[in-house]
């Protein structure tokens, strides 16, 4: 089931060059709250010069609970191996449930007890956290380690000119698709929405599901409308959305909408009630055979692995009327290291283990199956196919700076996700509409915009 | 009937009368220092528990805090007047009055017949006793995970049942459609309490007497009659105590519905606590989610007063 992937991934830089657009430009994905935990970013350090003294002491990592409790045991194995080839620093790692995370973070910065934490990096979440002086700066420990962190990665940590995080994995939302039905029943991967909706329909024809898309949690659908707007107006329609050159209830906003919450809802393409469908729930309708695609992120790749006992594909959403197909990617959450930390050499000290190029190979892309947002070499790592598909897909999409697009709620403030997750929930329930929805979408932004809570452009 | 309670009362009855006749310093030094051991903890904890961040709520409720920044800029009450003009505010008040009025009703109404029928000496009364508390011992978050799979859309046991009766017609996904959500959670709100308020009823009939009931036979009074003259009077101090925690409950209520539907779908269950965790945590308005918190601190207060006026008022008149 595995295969060998030998190819350098320098690629992967161009993927990154990709996601990022320019060093500034807007990032990726889901919240980060919803990453495996410890699938933090890493990449090969240039060259680490040794510091003059090694840093000594225990350094207190708290991140959001792993989905998989296999996964959150290898998170912890991983703090295993670091501290027993460490014996003066001791990581001491805490999970927890990434709500929970959100409650407490500013009391447990603000009293000192954790050192290094993982959080979202958009301006509702890090930018928040360092306004309000809680974030270390991290550039000179940058410039101290030489992290090979992509450009573009460290735009999305930087806040008022400082750089305060480290980028965590690169992640792309697509869809992914079970290889052997498609197979046996004649698809291939559809290039258009037309085609997509054709394979759709034969497959509600046999009593499959086609998409196992499951909106309870409320944020799966920011993804979703993510993909469809993503390749309605491209990268720069959304940077102009984002700085405010455009507004989110325009025609082709309203389209995107309309396209995944009406039109794909009331085809009968989703499991019945999708706002009764948990997320753990829709992926287990994909695992068992009973729904043909589900619409997800990477983060998914290590779980999806394990657990399907099929071939699987991953595809970006089709074109739409002849647009461009420019998947959904970025940044899933970042490092950083508290400010009223008592110890943030041996926290950065930790970083830079986590970036050392055997350790990216072990853990990133051989255990995790992460792509972390620096240049990385694949060579001699052992993968699985989806995994190496998924590289290699991330890898020919980079050519062109616009080839991607960016998973809104990452960028967007916090005002603006909690309008869109509630309101794709009410258009799926069919108390909404894709217009009514967009207006309120636009006016939530605008709101923000005013309050200074949306990204600058640079 | 009163000669084992003289000695004390006459001992409080004595010192109050030596306090007025003015007893010795030394003494009344000594009173004070007991009640101060004996009150202070419990002071100590509520006054840093409870009383300070009540407190700390009030002040955090007239500031513009996002949750994070160090300094917390006073607005005055424009929270509260920003409150006024809130649609979803006012949206989840409305889930909030339905709960109070269903989730109150309901439980007693069905918690009250049993707890009489348990108290009359029914068959198995020990087992039927144990098996409606069973829910009260489960967290309400286990509990919201159970109902979540009983309601689930794809292998839930509710529309199993349903489609296993020839009712399939009616399967539905409860918790994902705004018009049954609500209900569907208040459900398994209601199945979680109505055996704490058995509990409480039966302790509450434990009190009356009995000679009560059988003259009340004697007299020629049918089963509806002693409960409604007898019965219900005599548990009238605990009706009023379950009626004030069951309404306060009402309105701060949040575990459930977040497990359950996290205030979905859209804003269909969305009550007053989530409201506030929404504003405070989800959208970095920590005083303005301070704020909803007043809101629902001042109506749990509110009814509790009104509730305990009723309860001194029936104990004066009776």
């Amino acid at each position: 089931m595995t295969k060998r992937i030998s190819f350098i991934f320098a690629s992967v830089a161009l993927l990154a060059v990709a996601c990022g657009g320019s060093t500034n430009g807007p990032a990726t994905p889901r919240p980060a709250s919803q990453a495996p935990a410890g699938s933090i970013p890493a990449g090969p350090a240039a060259s680490t010069p040794a510091a003059s003294t090694e840093p000594t002491g225990t350094v207190n990592l708290l991140v959001g609970i792993a989905e998989e409790p296999a996964i959150e045991q290898r998170l912890n194995d991983q703090v295993k191996e670091f501290n027993d080839s460490h014996p003066n620093i001791q990581v001491k790692r805490e999970s927890l449930d990434n709500d929970q995370l959100r409650t407490v973070i500013q009391t447990r910065l603000s009293s000192g007890s954790v050192d290094l934490f993982g959080y979202d990096t958009g301006p509702g979440f890090g930018g928040v956290l360092a306004r309000a002086g809680l974030l270390a700066d991290m550039g000179p420990a940058y410039d101290r380690y030489r992290w090979p962190v992509f450009d573009w990665a460290k735009a999305r940590c930087t806040y008022k000119g400082v750089l305060s995080c480290l980028p965590g994995q690169v992640e792309e939302v697509g869809i992914y698709y079970n290889k052997t039905m498609f197979d046996a029943d004649g698809y291939s991967e559809p290039k258009t929405l037309d085609d997509l909706k054709t394979i759709m329909d034969g497959l509600k024809a046999k009593g499959i599901t086609p998409l196992a898309f499951g909106d309870q949690p409320k944020w799966p659908a920011g993804h979703q409308f993510s993909m469809t707007l993503s390749n309605i107006v491209g990268r720069d329609g959304l940077d102009a959305r984002f700085y405010g050159e455009k507004h989110w209830n325009d025609a082709e906003t309203v389209k995107a909408i309309d396209i995944f919450f009406k039109q794909f809802k009331d085809a009968g393409y989703f499991p019945k009630d999708p706002n009764a469908v948990t997320y753990e729930d829709a992926n287990a309708l994909f695992y068992s055979g009973k729904a043909a695609m589900i619409p997800t992120g990477t983060w998914l790749v290590s779980e999806i692995t394990e657990k399907a006992k099929f071939d699987v594909g991953f595809m970006a959403f089709p074109s739409i009327d002849g647009s461009s197909i420019s998947p959904p990617a970025g940044l899933g959450g970042g490092l950083f290291v508290n400010a009223n930390s008592k110890n943030p050499d041996a926290a950065f000290a930790y970083i830079d283990w986590l970036l050392k190029p055997e350790q990216i190979k072990k853990w990133d892309l051989g255990t995790f199956a992460s792509i972390p947002a620096v240049p990385i070499d694949a060579s001699s790592v052992t993968v699985s196919p989806l995994f190496g598909k998924v590289l290699s897909d991330l890898a020919a999409s980079s050519g062109t700076s616009g080839t991607f697009g960016y998973n809104i709620d990452v960028l967007a403030p916090a005002a603006f996700n909690d309008v869109m997750s509630d309101g794709f929930q009410n258009v799926l329930a069919g108390k909404e509409t894709p217009q009514g929805l967009a207006d309120k979408l636009e006016a939530a932004y605008q709101k923000a915009m005013a309050a200074g809570d949306t990204i600058q452009k640079p | 009937m009163t000669v084992g309670t003289a000695p004390v009362s006459t001992g409080i009855r004595g010192f109050l009368a030596a306090r007025r006749a003015g007893r010795p310093r030394q003494a009344r030094r000594t009173s004070r220092a007991l009640v101060a051991v004996f009150v202070g903890p419990s002071l100590l904890i509520y006054l840093m528990f409870m009383v300070y961040p009540f407190l700390g709520t009030v002040m955090l409720s007239l500031t513009s805090w996002d949750g994070f920044a160090r300094t917390k800029d006073f607005i005055g009450l424009d929270n509260y007047v920003v409150l006024l003009g809130d649609e979803a505010f006012w949206n989840a008040l409305v889930h909030n009055l339905l709960w109070a009025v269903v989730g109150t009703a309901a439980p007693i109404l069905i918690g009250l017949p049993l707890a009489i029928v348990l108290w009359s000496g029914a068959r198995f009364r020990l087992a039927f006793r144990a098996m409606y508390f069973l829910p009260v011992i489960l967290p309400s978050v286990v509990a919201g995970i159970i109902w979540g799979w009983i309601y689930n859309p794809l292998f839930g046991v509710l529309n199993s049942l349903l489609e296993g009766v020839g009712l399939g017609s009616f399967t539905n996904g409860w918790l994902g459609d705004p018009d049954t959500a609500l209900w569907a959670v208040l459900g398994a709100a209601i199945w979680g309490a109505f055996g704490t308020l058995v509990v409480f009823f039966l302790a509450g009939l434990q009190g009356i007497d009995l000679n009560l009931i059988d003259a009340a036979r004697v007299d020629g009074a049918n089963a509806w009659q002693r409960t409604r003259h007898v019965i219900l009077p005599g548990i009238a101090p605990m009706f009023t105590f379950v009626l004030t925690i069951t309404l306060v409950g009402a309105f701060s209520v949040f575990d459930i519905i977040y497990v359950l539907t996290l205030g979905g779908p859209g804003t269909a269950t969305e009550v007053l606590a989530g409201y506030a965790y929404k504003m405070a945590f989800g959208r970095n308005f920590a005083g303005y989610g301070s704020a909803v918190a007043m809101i629902i601190a001042a109506l749990s207060l509110v009814l509790a007063i009104a509730f305990l006026k009723i309860r001194e008022r029936g104990q004066v008149s009776g």
